[in-house]
């Protein structure tokens, strides 16, 4: 656990980097490798050296900050990538999940522990809201999947990952989750994991479905 | 054989008060018009007696064509014995004879068959209907003479004589002219008609090849009716008797291509082929340029028959096959024509008996009556089938123009699904980006400068909170009140552990609330918020329970869903308004939580005993039935 983790920041924010930096530099296993303000910055950044963890701030002057995930998707699939936003909204999130993030930082001040965060994120993922576990509970588990849609609808998510989801969406908190599944927080940050996984799969597959329908439509 | 003598009666109009037959006569033949004086050469014939000619030359038809004034005649001499007082007329019937006659009663002309001698004017299908004026007649024996000759076609022949009243006779006239020469009128002017009609459809409609073929069929078989019943051959007898000759080969020709185009048959050289011998035929027999078309005729009917046996066999296999009423009409009118022309070849060939009338005018008027019908049975067939493809298409079309509405609708619900969403995007960046960070980032400020808890960090944190749960509302959750109140669990969890309260989650499943939207949404949340913020602050609770159920309702009613929010804090008396007392702030957040829970159709309790804890429980419908402004 004494492993060190390089993180790379895309944030144009002076004031949230400064935080960052402030959060960042109490933590000792934490080692901030570079600064971007900009997505062509940041993407320059990441295919200088390749971090453990990168930042991104989704709201970037130049460009969307998920591009620079999708970038730092495709060139390390290893690398945790967790989205800087204010709110943790399901639009913004699920757009970056589905791009390849695997967690979130909230800008806000109820939690500052920015550091904690990212090493909760190394070890199984960033909690998940209920509203997202919904919507994740939807998008990989259609309703009436398995009965009656057939092979073409299939669930991706196993009975335990549906359970799971299920849970989170209802409010369950991963401790509460762990005692009900009688199993340990940390398998259930595993799920959680595993589920970002496969909404990104997911996603591919449905931009492939999606083109062929607007080809249809058009 | 002399007729046989019967007496007269007083009260008859006529001297012979019975008809009488004559089966046999005395014949012989003066080379030119000219009455036999003579007694002696006459032979005895049976009638009807077909071949006189052949007797008289050995050929069948002489020396042809003779002139009008060269033609032998042929007598035939009967004798009939009457009772005086002769009072009354005599009628003289016979069927058929060829073909010109002259009827001499003791030696003066009674009557004859022809208006001007020195033209042709043919009688060989006209039955003779003359009658004896009592004044010719006279007591005793009478001779009557029949004579016959034959200007143009050489052929001499007489069927059997009948003598007798004229009242006797007149029926059977009557039905024999009918036959012979009125069928072949109506037949000629009904198949002109229908020529004209079919032919006018075909020039309307070129491509209704079928009303081509049977509109000149109808036209051949018009003209070929023609000398069943003209007595005087138009233009000359050479070009009548080609016309008549001819014709009969090309209306077998479109009769047996109308079958074949009707059964969808296609032989391009087969037609080539029958169209070139019915070409050369008419050519051949053309007066002037090749065979006598009246005596090659037998030769011509006789090369039809392959062409009607292969015609009347095709209908019949589709007959057999279709069993439909057009199909059957087709093969019948054909049958019924094939045997009328085998009826009339043996008339003709002197086979069957010349007293026979030729029923192929009749036979010919079957015939295309069947097959107008099996065209107009086809084309009822055919309008019954569109009938049913417009009503197929006027439903497809109706489907098509249904789906197209629905999935109009369905694209400008999209539409304006897309706008709403693209808006709320807009929104919610403004939020982000713009109020939020600027929130967020004041904060920070504040705090970094060491303001730990004045009144400035509070509000900012208050705003902060408060956008938060308009962003919450904001997410479609789809009237899942779970994750949304899950959500604020998840918002409130630092606030709670920084007060030291445990959050104790019962969560059961509740039913999907429809009218659960983005103003309701804040609604329950702020009403949520509320009572949780007053735990935190107020309560000095350190367990708080959020536990949510279903009520169901009886019977149709679809029920309530309850959230019950309980501290084990110290509690408060609360009064009958719901307004606390000692608690403050708390008193007029209660008030407001019960404004927003009325608003929503629901209801809120407080029940809260001072040393027992607080609980809220929030009582919501699952259907609500009057749509309600909760804004």
């Amino acid at each position: 656990m004494d492993e060190i983790v390089d993180v790379i920041v895309v944030e144009d924010d002076p004031r949230m980097r400064e935080r960052l930096e402030v959060a960042l530099a109490a933590s000792e296993r934490i080692r901030v490798r570079d600064w971007a303000m900009t997505a062509a910055a940041g993407i320059a950044a990441l295919e200088a050296q390749e971090p453990d963890v990168l930042l991104v701030d989704l709201g970037l002057p130049d460009a969307s900050g998920i591009t620079v995930i999708a970038k730092a998707h495709t060139l390390y699939p290893k690398c945790d990538i967790m989205v800087v936003t204010v709110f943790g909204d399901q639009r913004n999130v699920l757009a970056s999940i589905e791009a390849g993030a695997t967690g979130y930082l909230l800008k806000d001040d109820t939690d500052t522990d920015f550091a904690a965060r990212i090493m909760e994120l190394r070890a199984g993922g960033s909690p998940i809201t209920p509203i997202i576990a919904r919507q994740l509970l939807q998008r990989l588990q259609p309703a009436g999947a398995g009965a009656s849609f057939g092979d073409q609808e299939q669930s991706v998510l196993s009975p335990r990952e549906a359970e799971v989801l299920n849970l989170l969406s209802r409010g369950f908190a991963y401790q509460e989750i762990a005692r009900l599944l009688d199993v340990s927080p940390h398998t259930v940050g595993t799920y959680v994991k595993r589920l970002y996984e496969k909404l990104q799969v997911r996603s591919r597959g449905e931009a492939v479905f999606e083109a062929q329908r607007m080809g249809l439509l058009s | 054989m002399a007729a046989a003598l019967l007496p007269a009666f007083a009260e008859s109009g006529s001297p012979l008060s019975e008809t009488l037959t004559f089966a046999e006569a005395d014949w012989v033949v003066t080379p030119h018009d000219e009455t036999p004086l003579l007694t002696s050469g006459w032979t005895r014939v049976p009638l009807p007696d077909p071949d006189a000619t052949e007797r008289y030359t050995g050929t069948r038809l002489g020396r042809r064509p003779r002139g009008t004034d060269d033609a032998p005649v042929h007598w035939y001499r009967f004798h009939v014995n009457l009772t005086a007082p002769i009072d009354g007329q005599l009628a003289l019937f016979t069927p058929r004879f060829s073909d010109r006659a002259r009827v001499y009663v003791n030696g003066s002309m009674i009557d004859r068959t022809f208006l001007q001698p020195e033209r042709v004017e043919h009688g060989w299908n006209h039955p003779v209907w003359s009658v004896i004026p009592a004044i010719a007649l006279e007591p005793g024996r009478n001779e009557i003479l029949i004579g016959l000759d034959s200007p143009y076609t050489g052929s001499v022949g007489l069927s059997r004589v009948w003598l007798g009243p004229p009242e006797a006779l007149r029926t059977r006239y009557e039905i024999s002219y009918m036959l012979r020469v009125g069928a072949a009128q109506a037949g000629t002017w009904m198949l002109g008609g229908l020529a004209i009609f079919s032919l006018g459809v075909w020039a309307v409609r070129r491509s209704e090849t079928l009303h081509l073929l049977l509109g000149l069929g109808a036209a051949m078989f018009s003209v070929r009716l023609l000398h069943y019943f003209l007595i005087v051959p138009p233009v000359s007898p050479a070009f009548f008797w080609w016309l008549t000759v001819v014709s009969l080969p090309w209306a077998m020709l479109f009769l047996f291509l109308f079958a074949f185009h009707y059964y969808g048959i296609q032989r391009r050289w087969l037609t080539a082929v029958l169209l070139a011998i019915a070409m050369a035929m008419t050519l051949l027999l053309a007066p002037g340029i090749g065979f006598d078309a009246y005596e090659s005729a037998p030769w011509v009917y006789l090369g039809l028959i392959p062409i009607a046996l292969f015609t009347a066999g095709l209908l019949l296999q589709r007959a057999w096959l279709h069993r439909g009423a057009p199909q059957i009409l087709l093969a019948v009118g054909y049958g019924i024509t094939i045997v009328a022309s085998s009826h009339d070849l043996l008339v003709m060939t002197h086979i069957s008996s010349i007293e026979l009338p030729y029923v192929m005018p009749i036979g010919a008027v079957v015939l295309f009556l069947s097959f107008s019908l099996a065209l107009g049975a086809r084309y009822v067939e055919w309008l019954g089938e569109f009938e049913a493809m417009n009503r197929t298409l006027e439903a497809r079309v109706h489907e098509r123009q249904v789906a197209l509405e629905e999935s109009f609708e369905r694209l400008e619900a999209m539409g304006r699904e897309q706008v709403l969403a693209d808006e709320r995007q807009r929104l919610m960046r403004e939020i982000h980006d713009g109020i939020g960070s600027n929130l967020v980032a004041t904060l920070a400020a504040l705090q970094s400068r060491g303001a730990g808890d004045d009144a400035a960090v509070r509000a900012l944190r208050g705003a902060i909170s408060d956008l938060k749960l308009t962003v919450d509302s904001l997410e479609p959750v789809e009237g899942d009140l779970l994750s949304l109140l899950g959500n604020l669990r998840y918002r409130l969890a630092p606030q709670l552990e920084y007060a030291g309260i445990e959050m104790e989650w019962q969560a059961a499943p509740l039913p999907q609330l429809e009218w659960l939207r983005a103003p309701q949404a804040l609604h329950v949340l702020r009403i949520a918020q509320e009572a949780l913020g007053n735990v935190i602050q107020h309560a000095g609770a350190d367990r708080v329970t959020v536990a949510t159920m279903h009520h169901p309702g009886s019977g149709a009613d679809p029920g309530t869903v309850e959230v019950r929010i309980s501290d084990n804090g110290r509690g408060f008396a609360a009064g009958e308004d719901g307004s606390a007392d000692g608690h403050g702030p708390c008193g007029k957040g209660l008030a407001n939580m019960r404004h927003r829970a009325e608003a929503l159709g629901g209801k809120l309790r407080v029940y809260s005993r001072p040393g027992a804890g607080t609980s809220i429980a929030l009582e919501l419908p699952v259907v609500l039935s009057v749509v309600q402004s909760a804004g």
